[in-house]
């Protein structure tokens, strides 16, 4: 029977496999879906895992969680050192590490902080960074770059490297003066870190130092607005007032001793006096972000579902259209010893084999479409793609979709079941 | 005894006015019998109740023995299968499958059939080509030619030797020869006819053309034997005998 069956779908194997492919395109479309939006709630969560509080200027939390972890939108304003001292004082904190942001080099961001960045830096359930060879900078013109900025750029420890203002190629501000040179490469981690550039406070702010000589003719605001940079200028802007205070800082990462502690420490610095600040945890954050996508990913999963239903209604429309020209062949199988039940599985499991092979095919494909489009999913929206193992939530869409596939499959096998009744034996055209 | 049914009734439709009911009907083994009678009297339908595709509203049926009103549906698909070759007038072969794939298509469905071919030739295969010889269709070329693309005449020659392979204790041919010219038909027949004969095979014949019955064991008039085709007047039967 599955011999019969096979050779009469590779009869027709044009519309057989059109029929397949326009399956496993729907199939991978909605696993696709449900694999991005899982990716990226994972992949957003893992790179956050040590840290319980974040601390900046006051704007949106989502925007201050964006920007300070995964370098999305524009850096926040600016915080005073004094700030970063408060917070890193409170008897609650464990640990406090300030960070910088704003400038980029060739496209990577670059990202001012201490050595304790490195210490206190948790992702995916608590790993923490590791250097693959070399040491954490020392002065203020050496640098540490992830893996991805290493392979982008061809750099390894002991090059040097000129960090720019702005972003990409297209800088002007090129410091000459004030190379970096860099002293390790970190470990992957499948985060953000990976396309971070580190460069020591000092070494950030010397490189604003050599930008505000060299820059005569530079316009804060430009570029405004894209991603990165902009509101960095501003950031200057607002630090050219207290050259005397160590550093400007654009954000703070804190872990507690407790995590009881969370809210307490984001009132106290919520109504600090000193200066504008907010804290956010970021779980809660996330949270707040997911609710916010959530419509968007609903409407994503919807098309999905639809296309998957446009897919197996063309299974049947082909199906249906073959099945007048079948009950001669159906005819000729019942003079042989096939019962009806033997002909309507002959139909139904064609639907079933279609689906199965259509499915398996989205699946291979979207692997595929994975492993060719992580790196870009990565370089352009930050977004880690692990390549996994199917997760039971896809397993089970997958079986929702065979199992549709099958009860499309069943109609037309009634409707042939129904007609190797009606025909009796007599071959009709 | 092959064949024997009596006092068979057959509706179409449940409690409409019967097809064919029909007192008495009998085949020997090895008989070869041609039923004729005119177009749309029943005799397809008939042949579908021997078939055991299907099933008498009244009266009894047996074949080789066993009755096949008290069987079940799944229990006729499997006798079939077993005992019963068929022939149609057209249209007899499985457009996706080869020549040798079509007259070997019984074995798939009866593992008796399978048996009893393969206690003549060392495998399926070979059985057909021999079938397929014996009828006069050995060439290489026809062997490896799509099916639709043969002519109708080798057509039903395929059809025959799928209908006798494996030995079936009964053929049933359904106006195999009404779409072949008659040089055609005369080979056809004598061919089915000779090997019939040779196996000991029941052959029950269904045809306009009473003009073919010299060259068979017996002849039955199907409108005579059918009590509910005798009650309306009777058109004189339109025989297609252009020949
Ligand atoms: N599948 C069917 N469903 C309902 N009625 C049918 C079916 N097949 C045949 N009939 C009816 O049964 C009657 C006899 O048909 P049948 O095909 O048995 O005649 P026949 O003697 O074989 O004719 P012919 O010589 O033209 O093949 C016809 O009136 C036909 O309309
Ligand atoms: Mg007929």
């Amino acid at each position: 029977m599955v011999g019969l069956a096979l050779k009469s779908l590779r009869n027709r194997r044009f519309t057989a496999g059109l029929t397949m492919l326009s399956i496993a395109l729907s199939a991978a479309l909605l696993i696709g879906v449900e694999r991005l939006r899982h990716e990226s709630q994972r992949s957003f969560a893992s790179t956050i895992s040590g840290t319980d509080l974040i601390v900046g200027a006051r704007s949106g939390p989502v925007h201050l969680l964006l920007s300070s972890v995964f370098h999305i939108g524009s850096p926040t304003n600016a915080i005073s050192w004094d700030s970063y001292e408060t917070v890193a004082a409170l008897p609650a904190t464990a640990w406090a590490v300030p960070i910088s942001l704003g400038d980029s080099h060739r496209g990577f961001p670059v990202v001012g902080t201490t050595a304790a960045y490195f210490e206190h830096y948790r992702y995916a359930r608590g790993r923490g960074l590791t250097l693959g060879e070399g040491r954490i900078f020392g002065s203020a013109d050496e640098a540490v770059i992830g893996v991805e900025v290493a392979r982008a750029l061809g750099y390894r420890s002991g090059r040097s490297m000129v960090l720019s203002h702005g972003t990409g190629d297209v800088s002007f501000q090129r410091h000459e003066e004030a190379p970096f040179r860099v002293t390790a490469v970190l470990q992957p981690t499948g985060t953000p870190v990976d396309r971070t550039v580190f460069v020591s406070l000092e070494g950030f702010d010397a490189m604003h130092a050599g930008m505000r000589q060299g820059a005569a003719g530079y316009d804060p605001l430009r570029g405004f607005g894209t991603r990165r940079s902009g509101a960095g200028g501003a950031g200057h802007a607002g630090r050219g007032g207290q050259e005397k205070a160590a550093v400007a800082i654009t954000a703070i990462l804190v872990g507690l001793k407790s995590r009881a502690a969370a809210l307490q420490v984001q009132r106290f610095v919520n109504e600090y006096a000193g200066e504008p600040l907010a804290a956010i945890l970021p779980a809660a954050t996330l949270l707040e972000l997911w609710s916010v996508t959530r419509v968007a990913e609903r409407a994503l999963l919807t098309i999905a579902v639809f296309v998957v239903a446009v897919g197996l209604i063309g299974m049947l429309t082909t199906l249906l259209t073959k099945l007048e020209e079948r009950r001669r062949e159906m005819a000729i199988l019942r003079s042989v010893g096939a019962g009806p039940l033997h002909v309507m599985a002959l139909v139904a499991g064609e639907a079933v084999f279609l689906t199965v092979a259509g499915a398996s095919l989205g699946v291979v494909l979207l692997y595929a479409l994975l492993l060719l489009g992580a790196p870009a999913l990565q370089a352009h929206f930050g977004l880690f793609v692990e390549i996994a193992w199917p997760s039971g939530r896809e397993l089970g869409i997958l079986g929702l979709v065979l199992g549709l596939g099958c009860l499309v499959g069943l109609v037309p096998g009634y409707r042939i079941y129904r007609f190797t009744l009606a025909d009796g034996m007599t071959v009709r055209l | 005894m092959i064949v024997d049914l009596a006092d068979l009734r057959y509706a179409w439709k449940n409690g409409a006015r019967p097809l064919i009911d029909i007192p008495r009907l009998t085949a020997e083994v090895g008989e070869r019998v041609l039923l004729w009678g005119p177009s749309g009297s029943g005799k397809s339908t008939l042949l579908g109740l021997l078939g055991g595709v299907l099933a008498a509203q009244h009266g009894r049926l047996r074949l080789l023995g066993q009755d096949l009103a008290r069987m079940r549906g799944v229990q006729r698909d499997r006798f079939r299968a077993d005992y019963i070759g068929v022939i149609f007038q057209l249209f007899n072969l499985v457009p996706y499958l080869s020549v040798v794939e079509n007259v070997t298509l019984p074995c798939r469905f009866s593992r008796h059939r399978k048996a009893r071919a393969l206690h003549r030739s060392s495998s399926l295969e070979r059985e057909a080509i021999r079938w397929l010889t014996a009828l006069e269709l050995s060439d290489r070329e026809v062997l490896e030619k799509p099916v639709a693309e043969l002519s109708v005449g080798q057509q039903q020659r395929v059809a025959a030797a799928r209908a006798l392979i494996g030995a079936p204790a009964l053929v049933l041919a359904d106006e195999p020869t009404s779409a072949l010219d008659a040089d055609l038909k005369e080979a056809f027949l004598g061919l089915l006819l000779a090997e019939c004969a040779r196996e000991g095979t029941t052959l029950l014949f269904v045809s306009h053309d009473h003009s073919l019955l010299p060259q068979f064991d017996r002849g039955v008039d199907f409108a005579a034997l059918n009590r509910a085709q005798a009650q309306p007047p009777r058109d004189p039967a339109p025989q297609r005998r252009i020949a």
